[in-house]
Parts: structure tokens; C-alpha cells; sequence
């Protein structure tokens, strides 16, 4: 077949040029392209398909946690796939078993049950059907600049209009109020409230940390009135931050946890977590085929003993602040703030930063967007030190231009 | 100091703000261009037509 090409090890694959032409042409186009096609992994590299490597500062938006290619992390996959694929929630399985009871350890205090899932936007939209239920309410207080997803639930917590209008109705309810703003959100949570959403750190949002004070404030609200606080670690759990869950590390007790992106290591994987506060939820109101699979659970439990093997909550925190640091003192004439914790960082121009991507790129940097004008790194919590200093001297090179 | 064009509320610009600068608004979060630092202008940023991979 035409673009057919094959690799060392006799695996057949396509031409870059192949690739290109039938995602375009069969693919809904959902996704913005850069005319990169990824074919390999390793660490905190990628390979293109002419085998050019990148520092990849997206990691899957903050999938790749243990790194690409985690050898432990493949060796528990292909193990169970020869073992058992998929259990239905409706049995017992060891490989679940195992992962729970490592969530229920890592987990902030009082979590100690989970949904297993399969994507961020799918926790999110359980931790609201299960705020709703436990609660007897209806609405849902977010925050602007907060993103939760793009499914009908979580897209009526995320504050981006267009994502939202296009779509609109959208689930009732919801209404958005300002980050870090204690004051109109004590005007917004009401006896109606079922829940406060928040991220500890917005990501999509700019990468924008909530306050001690403000998230101090929302847990008092949600106790004094009955509510529920749904913290959405989806982009900040597993480590990203320093901390197993950025929550931890702000020493907030949140009734629901959402988590997703890094926990399955790559295999599509989601969980909410949920507290003592979150009672009589009904048997089989909410329910999922493929939610706690063997092969997923098995794939997250390799990333949770990856994190503890390879230290990797002490080394985001500290490769992390001295890599925050060092964009600090870079002290550009383009840059209005550095933001960030532990190895989640988000570098705000004066300027759109979309142009900036692709010399990040051509100088063997992948990064991302937060918006308009913020740069974002999410590498995997792997990345060494000397990489890290790659990704400072590619950017100040980039904005000195 | 000038006023948000989409909702009216206050927004900061720093001292050494310059034209082409984008602000955006800590109230509604739209995306204002400073089009003039002398006197202070400001205009809706045009919205992005360039695809940046998100």
C-alpha cells in the first residue's frame, strides 16, 4: 500500500507524509495540527518520524508523568493484557483491588473511595451527578478562567465561552465567579449549591494558583451552607505539582477529588474520589463498561510505584522551583510573570504566545498554550535538571529574538 | 488605569505598558490591546484566527 514503510524490528508503519494526508483527510479535525508527526518516546523526548528529537513540555498535556516508554509502566500493561483485559464493575478483580487501596493511600484526608473512570471531563461529570445526589441541589458554583472538560456536564463548569456557545443549552445551574475573590463567591454559594469547583492551579486557564485564603474561604462557605467542594486535580494530580494532589500541598480537605491525565500512564484512565460527606449515592446511577479495567488499573498502579521509586514528588517540587527560578531571573522585556508549582509552570508574555511555539520547536522544545498569552510546560516529572536548563536557554533565546 | 470595552470595569496597566501590549480584564477576562499608551487606549484584542495546536 502506497506510504507504507517499514521500521527496524519489522514493525510496518507509515511516512510522515502518509500520516499527515490520512489524518486530514479521515479525521473530524477536531484538533489544531502542528505539522509534527510523533512516532516515539523515551524519557522526556519525543522523536519525530525523521527521527528529529524534542524536550516535550507537553507530555500529553500532562499525561506523561513516569516519562514515555516507562518500562515498568509497560511491562504491568503487557502483563495483564496476557492476563485478564477487562472485568466489568459487576466483579470483583485483584488488579482494581490493588489500585484502590493505593488511591485510598495517596489520596488527601478523608478520600478513601473512588469511580474509577476513563478521562478527565468523565470524572468530572461523575463528581457532579455525585454532588448532586448526595446533596439534593442543583447548582454548581465554578470559577471563570476554570476548565473542567468538554462533555455537557463538565463544559457547563468550564468558563470559556467558545467552548460553551457553540453548544449551548448547556446543563442549568452552573454559574461562574472570579478566582481568588472570596467575597463575590460568599454571594454565590447558597443553600442551593450542591458544589464549589475549583482547580488548585488553573491550568488551561493560564496556570493561575487559587490563594491559601481563598481556598481557605470556599471550604468554610461549603461547610457553613452545606455544599460540597469538588477540587479538580485532573491536571495537577500524580505529582505534577510536588505533591501527590496540589490540594495536599495547599493542606485543603476537599469532599471530592477528580484525577485523570497522568494516572493510567497513557491508557485512558479517570477517578473521582470522594469523603465522608458524599453519602447515599445509589447502585447504578452512574456507572461505566470499561471503568476500572484490569490493563488500566494495572497501567496506574505501575504509575503510582514509578512516582514513589523514582522520588519523583521531591524532584518536581525541587527541579521544578529552581526551573520556575530560573525563568524568573531570565527577566525579559517580553515576559509579564512567571507562575507555577513543581513542574506545572506557565510563563505570561505581554503578547500573544502562539507565535512563539514553533522557534520553541525548531530549537527541540515542545510546549503548549494556556490561553493567549501564557506558555505553558508540563514535561514529565522525569526531566532531568540539564534538560530543564535546555528548555530555559531555548526560551530565553526565543523571546530575546 | 482604563476601562474595560466589554463590561466596564477597571483595568491596571503598568508603568511601562506600550502599544500592542495585551491586557486582559480581571472581571470579565476578555482580551484588550493597548492601541495607545498617550492617552491610554484600549481595543477588544482581535481574536486569534492562527491555529496554535491547542
Amino acid at each position: 500500500m502506497d506510504g507504507i514503510s517499514v521500521q527496524t524490528g519489522g514493525q510496518a508503519t507509515i511516512s510522515p507524509q502518509t500520516c499527515r494526508a490520512w489524518e486530514d483527510a479521515h479525521s473530524v479535525g477536531m484538533y489544531a495540527k502542528r505539522d509534527i508527526v510523533l512516532v516515539r518516546g523515551e524519557g522526556a523526548t519525543v522523536w519525530d518520524g525523521a527521527g528529529r528529537a524534542y524536550l516535550d513540555c507537553t507530555a500529553g498535556v500532562g499525561v506523561a508523568n513516569v516519562g514515555h516508554a516507562n518500562a515498568a509502566v509497560a511491562d504491568a500493561v503487557s502483563r495483564q493484557a496476557r492476563l485478564l483485559v477487562t472485568c466489568h464493575g459487576m466483579f470483583y478483580n485483584d488488579a482494581r483491588a490493588r489500585l484502590l487501596k493505593q488511591l485510598a493511600d495517596i489520596a488527601p484526608p478523608g478520600i478513601d473511595r473512588f469511580f474509577l473512570c476513563n478521562s478527565g471531563s468523565e470524572a468530572v461529570e461523575g463528581a457532579l451527578k455525585f454532588a448532586r445526589m448526595a446533596t439534593g441541589r442543583s447548582e454548581v458554583v465554578a470559577m471563570v478562567r476554570g476548565f473542567h472538560g468538554k462533555t455537557f456536564g463538565a463544559l457547563s463548569a468550564t468558563w470559556e465561552a467558545k467552548y460553551r456557545e457553540p453548544f449551548e443549552p448547556l446543563v442549568p445551574g452552573f454559574r461562574h465567579v472570579p478566582l481568588n475573590d472570596a467575597a463575590v463567591l460568599a454571594e454565590a454559594v447558597s443553600e442551593r449549591t450542591a458544589a464549589v469547583l475549583l482547580e488548585i492551579i488553573q491550568g488551561e486557564g493560564g496556570i493561575r494558583p487559587a490563594s491559601a485564603e481563598f481556598l481557605e474561604a470556599a471550604r468554610r462557605l461549603c461547610d457553613e451552607r452545606g455544599a460540597l467542594l469538588i477540587v479538580d486535580e485532573v491536571q495537577t494530580g500524580l505529582g505534577r505539582t510536588g505533591s501527590w494532589f496540589a490540594c495536599q500541598g495547599m493542606g485543603l480537605r476537599p469532599d471530592l477529588v477528580t484525577m485523570a491525565k497522568a494516572l493510567g500512564g497513557g491508557l485512558a484512565m479517570g477517578a473521582v474520589g470522594v469523603g465522608p460527606r458524599v453519602e447515599n449515592l445509589q447502585r447504578l446511577t452512574h456507572t461505566t463498561t470499561f471503568g476500572g479495567a484490569p490493563i488500566a488499573c494495572a497501567a496506574a498502579s505501575a504509575v503510582i510505584a514509578e512516582v514513589r521509586r523514582l522520588d519523583l514528588l521531591r524532584h518536581a517540587a525541587e527541579a521544578g522551583g529552581a526551573f520556575i527560578d530560573r525563568l524568573r531571573v531570565l527577566n525579559l522585556r517580553k515576559v509579564r510573570e512567571v507562575r507555577g508549582r513543581g513542574l506545572m509552570v506557565g510563563v505570561e508574555l505581554r503578547q500573544k504566545a502562539g507565535p512563539f511555539l514553533l522557534p520553541l520547536a525548531e530549537r527541540g522544545v515542545l510546549a503548549m498554550l494556556a490561553g493567549n498569552l501564557v506558555l505553558r510546560f508540563l514535561p514529565p516529572l522525569v526531566i532531568s535538571e540539564a534538560e530543564l536548563e535546555r528548555v530555559a536557554a531555548a526560551l530565553e533565546e526565543v523571546l530575546h529574538a | 488605569m482604563a476601562e474595560c470595552i466589554e463590561c466596564g470595569a477597571e483595568v491596571e496597566t503598568s508603568e511601562d505598558a506600550e502599544e500592542g501590549e495585551i491586557i486582559e480584564c480581571p472581571e470579565c477576562g476578555v482580551e484588550l490591546e493597548i492601541i495607545s499608551v498617550e492617552p491610554l487606549e484600549l481595543a477588544l484584542a482581535p481574536e486569534e484566527e492562527e491555529d496554535w495546536g491547542e
